[in-house]
């Protein structure tokens, strides 16, 4: 039987649907909010999938970052023997690293989102960006994991971060975010089209993670190359993030702009690029 | 009804056939270098309209079955009506919420267990955590699979699966339910509970758009129905109507097709009157005559091989079945030509259409809808004087026996 809340969503459903060849769809952003569950429930699943299959899932989670935090803190902090600015070098790698993690996890799945769930790109409608959503809403499920191990580690060293600064965070993910999801759309609609993106995108990632302040702070930077960090749109990310839990120096607020803007510009990019080749993906997939 | 649930006008959808567009960035930049350069790189690009012209309408509670070969644009009208893809022109207004019944496992992750996969296959048909939740225990029940629901599905047979899966769709609940090619797996009584559960949704109300090769499922669920052909409509009306149409050009173009070398398959049916002199053709059967079906057909070397064949009646109704190896215990490969008696006797009045395949042990070799049609006029039975619908598909040869006071008189 139904009730009467069931009622008043046939009513709601009754409401006619219009699929014009000549026109985009006006339902397409109320879709993308009606299917905000099917968000959650795609990350749930990636991540549900990725620690039931992995022996080790937890091990996973902490170990990579720092395994990586510990390389290059001896190749960075004690062979080349860079300046920390205060901080342990250990925390500014693995701050540096909790970012750079964020976007390129965030990046590289959100990329194959499309293309690593064909069967339901061709099989059923959904609101396709939720798919790459979805990858950088995993990616952040690793960055708080990797901020856990960060304060852990923080605390361990006796660097105990200022809870006023920790507020920094916010701006900090925030921009990041957008940044990945922006690169991440803009990726996953190009993979459905080339196949050879798949490729490349790994090379491209790892010579942006030796371009960006990761192994090593923005302070050490000679003075002349200071406005290539400028060109740097996840630059401002990390060295919030430093400020934040570190205590190290904020950003300039002409970086901090730049990088907004580039963040929202690639974003805006993005989405758009993403909806004028939405149509036709369940054709080229 | 006034407005109707489902309208589709002027429908169509044209892909760009591949190979031809640049699908690597390299060749991308390559072929944008050379439209700089001056050189013209507008090479002639192959289309394909896979759907054109295609309108039609459906009352609220209908179901319209969409018939039609292979190609003839049935998914790729699918595809439109459940927006998975977006048509080229045209137009589709449908009142209320759309959903497919999904291909075996689509939207399941066979990681995760039935239970979860409930979860996500429902978000992925648009319902809320809170709408499946409530629906939870019906679909469960449906489904049958309560002992497994927390194991993972890549342990389930494709039954299993199956179950699972038209579960889920069969409670969503939508104004219009796409159902495409789904009988295909399952077993027979699952099959039947589909299709029942398919005729309690209409009789709610639901309007179902229903693609199937099943002729008699279509016969069975279906009011009306549309014939695409080269994705055009070649015919709509009922779905008696239809059906005979699709069934007059699966004649035709058997008719036209011919065997590969070596490839196994039917080559030729007809109907011998065996009552003359000489065994002459014919497609007007009478009960008092004595006829044979020939089968000139083409056998594989494979030990497993076999051929058989269906009698389906005009509302689609199988009256009677029969395969090669019932009777012969080898059958010899090649080229080979079968004769079969027919108990027209027991056959009344109507159109009847052959179906039948040629399978081994890797499965069907060949099959078809409508290798053959005949008449068989039956006055002899007083049945016949009624529609065909109150009676059944085959009359009993045996003679009646009248018992007086429970005495045989």
């Amino acid at each position: 039987m139904r009730g009467p809340d069931d009622a008043t969503e046939i009513v709601m459903n009754a409401a006619e649907t219009v699929i014009d060849a000549r026109r985009p769809s006006a339902r397409y952003w109320r879709d993308l909010w009606a299917y905000r569950e099917l968000l959650r429930i795609l990350a749930w699943r990636d991540l549900a999938v990725r620690y039931r299959q992995a022996a080790f899932g937890l091990l996973w989670a902490v170990g990579r970052p720092l395994l990586t935090a510990l390389v290059f803190t001896v190749v960075f902090g004690v062979i080349a023997g860079l300046p920390s600015g205060g901080p342990p070098y250990a925390l500014v790698v693995l701050s540096g690293l909790l970012v750079w993690q964020l976007f390129a996890g965030g990046v590289q799945d959100a990329a194959q989102s499309l293309v690593s769930n064909a069967a339901l790109v061709t099989k059923v409608y959904f609101p396709r960006m939720l798919a790459p959503a979805a990858a950088v809403v995993v990616a952040l499920v690793d960055a708080a994991s990797s901020l856990i191990l960060l304060l852990v580690l923080a605390t361990a060293y006796g660097w105990w971060p200022q809870p006023a600064c920790l507020l920094l965070l916010l701006p900090a993910l925030t921009l990041a975010s957008i940044l990945t999801l922006g690169a991440g759309l803009w990726l996953a609609a190009l993979n459905v089209r080339y196949r050879d993106v798949r490729l490349v995108l790994p090379f491209a990632l790892q010579i942006g993670l030796y371009l960006s302040p990761v192994a090593f702070t923005s302070a050490v930077v000679p003075e002349r190359l200071q406005w290539l960090l400028l060109l740097n749109p996840l630059g401002g990310a990390i060295d919030l993030t430093r400020a934040a839990v570190l205590g190290l120096p904020a950003p300039s607020p002409l970086g901090l702009v730049l990088s907004t803007v580039w963040a929202l510009a690639v974003f805006v990019s993005g989405a758009l690029y993403f909806r004028a080749t939405e149509r036709s993906f369940a054709d080229t997939i | 009804m006034a407005t109707p649930a489902l309208e589709v006008a002027n429908l169509g959808k044209r892909y760009v056939l591949a190979g031809r567009a640049p699908d690597t960035l390299r060749d991308a930049f390559s072929a944008g270098l050379a439209r700089i350069a001056g050189r013209s790189g507008s090479r002639q690009q192959g289309e394909l309209w896979a759907l054109r012209d295609v309108s039609f309408s459906l009352a609220e509670g209908e179901c319209l079955g969409v018939v039609g070969a292979n190609g003839a644009g049935k998914s790729t009208l699918l595809k439109l009506l459940s927006r998975v893809t977006h048509p080229t022109e045209g137009r589709i207004a449908v009142r209320g919420r759309v959903a497919s019944l999904l291909e075996v496992g689509t939207g399941f992750h066979p990681e995760l267990s039935g239970r979860e996969n409930v979860y996500l296959n429902g978000a992925l048909l648009g319902l809320r955590q809170a709408e499946i939740r409530s629906r939870f225990d019906a679909i469960v029940e449906f489904s049958g699979v309560e002992r497994f629901l927390d194991e993972p599905v890549k342990r389930y047979s494709s039954g299993m699966y199956m179950r699972l899966a038209f579960a889920i769709a069969a409670h969503l609940e939508p104004e219009i339910l796409v159902v495409d090619e789904v009988l295909a797996v399952g077993d027979a009584a699952f099959q039947r509970k589909c299709l029942g559960r398919l005729a309690d949704l209409t009789r709610e109300g639901r309007t179902i758009l229903f693609v199937s090769h099943n002729l008699s499922a279509l016969g069975a669920l279906c009011t009306r129905g549309v014939l695409l052909e080269s994705g055009r409509v070649a015919c709509t009306g009922t779905i008696q109507q239809t059906i005979a149409a699709y069934v007059d050009r699966v004649l035709e173009r058997r008719h036209h097709a011919d065997l590969g070398p070596g490839q196994p398959g039917f080559r030729a049916l007809r109907i011998l009157d065996l009552g003359q002199p000489q065994p002459a053709v014919c497609d007007t059967l009478h009960p008092d005559g004595s006829y044979a079906l020939e089968i000139a057909c083409r056998l594989p070397a494979s030990s497993g091989a076999n051929l058989g064949f269906t009698l389906f009646n005009e509302s689609d109704v199988g009256a009677l079945s029969s395969s090669a190896r019932d009777s012969l215990r080898e059958l010899p490969s090649g080229d080979v030509v079968f004769r079969v008696p027919l108990p027209v006797d027991r056959l009344p009045s109507g159109t009847y259409r052959v179906e039948g395949a040629v399978w081994d042990g890797s499965g069907n070799l060949d099959q078809s809808d409508a290798l053959l049609r005949f008449e068989i006029v039956n006055t002899r039975s007083a049945l016949d004087v009624m529609g065909w619908k109150t009676r059944g598909a085959t009359i009993l040869e045996r003679p009646w026996q009248a018992l007086h006071d429970g005495n045989p008189s």
